[in-house]
């Protein structure tokens, strides 16, 4: 019933992963809406700096996808995107956080059914895990749930209004 | 432990005696390197206000030669003070400074023709941090001298980074001051066992241990960047925690930005 959905930052090439996903899109594939993709001309734009600001944002999970090594339409910034991120992600593994939280993947923008299967296998091991426990900004989430009460159509904001009148 | 060190017995005359000559010989080195005019400023070491102190000096006259000097609390990094000089500098450098000073010069933040390395092989530092009043010196002697003396020659006493150290001469130098010390030689066992312990240690605690081990770490880190200007290696000309636009990693000492702040940093030393 209350069953745990965790969001799940992704940030996707333009070239690849994220042709994938449209064509995942397009073909009807199920996968989970977990996922929220954020677009980037390429995986070796992605710096460690954003990806910890997932985390103070509250994110429960990253997932970063791009072209397979040596596919990559600047020809080297995946090559940089990998050095980076598998150092990175031990280091993470080193300081505390989960192994499972931060998924990298390689896909091309033909293999729509794999981007499906990728995102069910993120999404489930990050549910596993629960919600994120570290590098969360306790002040960043406060103020994101007081944008949402002040939003018109909060539901809880008429039910607020109300009482107070 | 001496044994273990793989390091010759030494006594507090030996360090003086070897103290003595590499004081004599830098301000030689130092003296001719200004005349003959192969720089135009020396960076070493002179003594600080404090017992057991020294601050980096740089002296650009001959005459001023006899301020340098020689001992084992000489732990600053002098590479920290040559990267983006424009003038022909000549350096002190133990086997660490060097080994940055290579780094520099890779990645082109000093030019190695400017550069003039008077290399002084190196005994290890002494770890300042390491209370002589709690070790049982105290009891023993009574002037400040005294505990010194002690203090000095029992090697357990070096910096953590100078028990472990692979490095202890320059690896690189256009002149030495002395004969080179003896390097440490690691089986591949020693190397895991014992110059990785501190890693290791952590490598084996929960994922939820090694997060705290960290914040405990951490915990008194009041973001006074000190550890980014002393640091050889931080060269950047705008920090990333200096970056506005966007702000990735807040300025205040709520902890998450702490964190993030020595885990990016550490990041962005050993990556690129």
């Amino acid at each position: 019933m209350s069953e745990f959905e965790p969001k799940i930052i992704t940030i996707l090439c333009n070239w690849c992963t994220y042709g994938a996903a449209d064509l995942a899109g397009v073909s009807r594939f199920q996968y989970p809406p977990n996922i929220r993709v954020i677009r980037v001309p390429c995986s070796g734009r992605v710096s460690p700096k954003m990806i910890l600001s997932a985390f103070h944002n509250g994110a429960d999970g990253i997932w970063i996808s791009g072209c397979h090594p040596g596919d990559c339409h600047y020809i080297t910034g995946n090559y940089y995107a990998r050095r980076k991120f598998m150092l990175l992600k031990n280091f993470l593994e080193y300081n505390g956080i989960e192994q499972g939280r931060i998924h990298f993947s390689w896909i091309s923008s033909a293999e729509g059914v794999k981007f499906a299967e990728v995102a069910r296998d993120v999404v489930e091991s990050v549910r596993k895990l629960g919600p994120a426990k570290y590098f969360i900004k306790k002040e960043f989430i406060d103020s994101n749930l007081c944008n949402c009460l002040n939003t018109d159509n909060n539901p809880d904001k008429n039910i607020l209004e109300e009482q107070a009148a | 432990m001496t044994t273990n060190l793989n390091q010759p017995d030494i006594n507090k005359k030996q360090i003086d005696t070897i103290n003595q000559q590499y004081t004599e010989k830098i301000r030689e080195a130092a003296k001719r390197i200004l005349l003959e005019k192969k720089a135009d400023v020396v960076i070493g070491f002179k003594n600080g206000t404090e017992p057991m102190t020294t601050e980096p000096c740089l002296i650009n006259k001959a005459s001023d030669a006899d301020k340098l000097i020689w001992n084992e609390h000489c732990c600053l990094n002098l590479a920290n003070y040559v990267k983006g000089r424009k003038d022909k500098v000549a350096v002190i450098a133990k086997g660490c400074d060097s080994r940055n000073l290579v780094n520099h010069i890779i990645e082109h933040q000093i030019k190695r023709e400017n550069l003039y390395i008077i290399g002084v092989p190196c005994n290890g530092m002494v770890d300042k941090s390491v209370n002589v009043k709690d070790s049982k010196v105290e009891a023993e002697s009574d002037t400040m001298q005294e505990n010194l003396d002690v203090f000095l020659t029992n090697r357990d006493m070096l910096q953590e980074n100078c028990k472990t150290c692979i490095k202890r001469n320059p690896v690189i130098f256009d002149e030495m001051i002395a004969e080179p010390v003896k390097e440490r030689v690691w089986t591949k066992e020693e190397k895991l066992k014992e110059r990785f312990e501190s890693v290791n240690k952590i490598e084996a605690m929960s994922e939820s241990d090694r997060w705290s081990f960290f914040n405990d770490m951490l915990s008194s880190c009041t973001r006074c960047y000190a550890c980014r200007n002393a640091c050889p290696l931080c060269y950047c000309p705008t920090c990333f925690v200096d970056e506005s636009r966007p702000q990735w990693v807040g300025k205040g000492v709520d902890p998450v930005d702490v964190r993030t702040y020595h885990f990016l940093r550490a990041f962005h030393l050993f990556h690129l």
